[in-house]
């Protein structure tokens, strides 16, 4: 499953190269994977739709769509590699601490939810991250986890930041489950993290 | 001349009786005053036990210091408002700062302070656990020393238009809780609900507090202080004590035995919290009426009390009203009652309609001038101050946020905040 929306992503960000350039690229392709990955094919038309609502791209209605249908036949070999892949952060790039017990934390508190909790909480965060105050890595990084339960990657981010991310989790939480079920889920969370990563103890506890 | 000799040779023991009795007086007026100081420990273990863990400090802290900022706004402006001469009918002009006054004055001051206290604490446990700190004490300032003693000019000043129209209060069902009880409505609707305290579709979820044996304790505390509150209201060491006080314990436990009456007769549980809140209810009903009905009445003016405190607090529910203490329901609209029934069930003049209405204007002229007051008042200080505590503060606890402190650093609790979290924010400041 992972595969496949990775190669759809490639042949999606294919479709578009010629068209956006690399900021606006990124986006649409954030747009799709949060709302078409999923989506039976003849819906492309109606994400392309979206993408030349305005602007010059209008025009290029047409000529997008064939692209985009043309490039989700190519074959693997001849797409671009994944964006986001290549976006990731380096592995010998020092992620701060605060950083990796974010994504402890959230994984935690995620993986102690009921299914049904866990859904629409995904839904919830999904439609609560803000592109214009999250840096964009970091943007990227949760729209992917939200998206496709891929892992969330520890991204650099201003602990103040990722403070509020994880105080904006539970005041959904709260409306979604009450106030005494999410402060028991953060509690279990914050127990769950700090045994499995007892480095990140006190990084954790700064989160809160 | 034997006659006059007579005279000469009693007159320093009327003197001395005179003196005698005023001692008496002051001896039950300072006593009483400090049964009613007590209640304020009842408060704050009855609304701290109806709270979370990670706010009980914060609403006993609340507790603590509007007695505090209370007492010195009292003195300082409220009690010359409210017992200043008052040729207005509205409120009093003199009496502010006061330092020099007859002796039994003092007395009076003083416990009339206590009732100033208890007036403005309820509002803290209506919008406890959300409710920044600092905000909450500006509001009790200015309850304390505006809203409440403008009112009790009314009624308890002689020149008062309430006073003057005959209206019936005399301990304070109106004066002293439904006041309080219209300025904690006012709050919680400025303040809004706790974080998720109703659901998407409206529905109320249930919040816990964290310890029901401090809300018994509380209660049989404020109980036990009730008898300072009505008993004292005589202002002298009377005889009418015995019946002000009987019928303070009969109505008390007519209203829980009505809320207890009442979840039998629905099929729901007995809850210890709604049954304390009923006996609460019965003895803020027959606060007004206690000197002035038969024991017979006092019970049925409890029985109701209970019953109207159980449907209001239902009532709440249903506007999303988000009343943590059921304070409105056991202050006000059983305070509202039992004014009424104080009119109705007078002892000398029963079911006497001009009473009655009489009755009704001041409860509604109470509402009106409470309630828009703080509602008034809340809206400012949301405005300038802000008034609802952020919802990481929400998280956090206010224990935590508020004071660097939790209320029970050494029991094991589920909580994501331990004592080495609230020492670390000490360190930090």
């Amino acid at each position: 499953m992972s595969n496949d929306l990775s190669l759809r992503r490639r042949a999606i960000y294919t479709g578009l190269r010629p068209y956006l350039d690399e900021d606006a690229l990124l986006d649409a392709l954030m747009h799709w994977e949060n709302h078409f990955a999923t989506a039976p094919r003849f819906t492309l038309q109606k994400f392309v739709a979206e993408l030349c609502k305005d602007g010059d791209l209008r025009s290029r209605r047409a000529d997008i769509l064939l692209s985009l249908v043309q490039a989700l036949s190519m074959p693997a070999g001849s797409l671009l590699p994944d964006p986001l892949q290549h976006r990731q952060v380096p592995v010998n790039v020092v992620v701060a601490d605060d950083s990796q017990a974010f994504s402890a934390l959230m994984m935690s508190l995620f993986e102690l939810m009921p299914r049904d909790t866990h859904y629409h909480m995904r839904l919830d965060m999904l439609a609560s991250l803000d592109p214009r105050k999250l840096p964009r890595t970091l943007l990227v990084a949760m729209q992917r986890w939200f998206g496709d339960k891929d892992v969330l990657k520890p991204v650099s981010c201003d602990p103040a930041l990722l403070r509020t991310i994880v105080n904006r989790c539970y005041v959904l939480l709260c409306e979604r489950v009450g106030p005494v079920e999410a402060d028991r889920l953060l509690a279990r969370a914050t127990d769950l993290a700090q045994q499995q990563q007892p480095t990140l103890k006190r990084a954790i506890g700064q989160l809160l | 001349m034997r006659s006059l000799l007579i005279a000469l040779s009693t007159l320093p023991a009327t003197a001395m009786a005179e003196q005698s009795a005023d001692a008496v007086n002051m001896l039950w007026i300072a006593t009483a005053g400090a049964l009613v100081f007590l209640m304020q420990a009842g408060f704050a273990l009855l609304e701290s036990g109806m709270s979370r863990a990670k706010n009980s400090l914060n609403v006993v802290m609340k507790n603590y210091m509007d007695v505090c900022v209370g007492t010195l706004i009292f003195w300082a402006v409220g009690y010359g408002l409210m017992f200043g001469t008052n040729d207005s009918g509205w409120f009093g002009s003199d009496g502010f700062f006061i330092n020099d006054a007859e002796p039994m004055t003092w007395g009076v001051i003083l416990f009339q302070t206590m009732f100033a206290a208890t007036a403005v604490t309820i509002a803290s446990g209506a919008m406890a656990e959300r409710t920044r700190y600092n905000a909450y004490l500006i509001g009790a300032l200015v309850i304390t020393g505006f809203i409440y003693p403008v009112f009790g000019s009314w009624v308890w000043n002689s020149g008062g238009w309430l006073a003057k129209l005959g209206f019936i209060d005399f301990a304070g069902s109106t004066v002293v809780h439904s006041v309080g009880a219209w300025c904690a409505l006012a709050g919680i609707i400025v303040v809004g609900p706790r974080l998720g305290r109703f659901g998407p579709r409206g529905e109320p979820r249930e919040i816990r507090g964290h310890n029901l044996t401090l809300v018994a304790l509380g209660g049989f505390i404020l109980w036990f202080g009730w008898f300072g509150f009505n008993g004292g209201s005589t202002l002298s060491a009377s005889v009418d004590i015995g019946l002000i006080n009987l019928n303070t314990q009969l109505a008390a436990s007519a209203g829980a035995v009505a809320t207890m009456l009442l979840a039998s007769i629905t099929s729901r549980p007995v809850l210890l919290t709604e049954t304390i809140n009923g006996s609460l209810a019965g003895l803020v009903g027959i606060t007004a009426g206690c000197a002035t009905m038969s024991p017979g009445f006092a019970i049925v003016t409890g029985l109701i009390a209970g019953v109207v405190c159980v449907l209001g607090q239902q009532l709440l529910l249903r506007m999303k009203l988000d009343d943590v203490v059921g304070a409105v329901s056991v202050h006000g609209f059983a305070g509202a009652w039992g004014t009424v029934a104080a009119g109705i069930f007078y002892l000398e003049d029963p079911f006497n309609s001009t009473r009655i209405l009489v009755q009704v204007i001041g409860v509604i002229s109470a509402f009106a001038w409470a309630f828009l007051g703080a509602l008034t008042l809340y809206l400012l200080i949301a405005m300038f101050i802000g008034l609802r505590a952020s919802a990481m503060h929400e998280q956090r606890g206010l224990d935590l946020t508020e004071h660097a402190e939790i209320g029970y650093p050494e029991f094991p609790m589920h909580t994501a905040y331990t004592a080495e979290r609230a020492a670390e924010m000490e360190v930090q400041g």
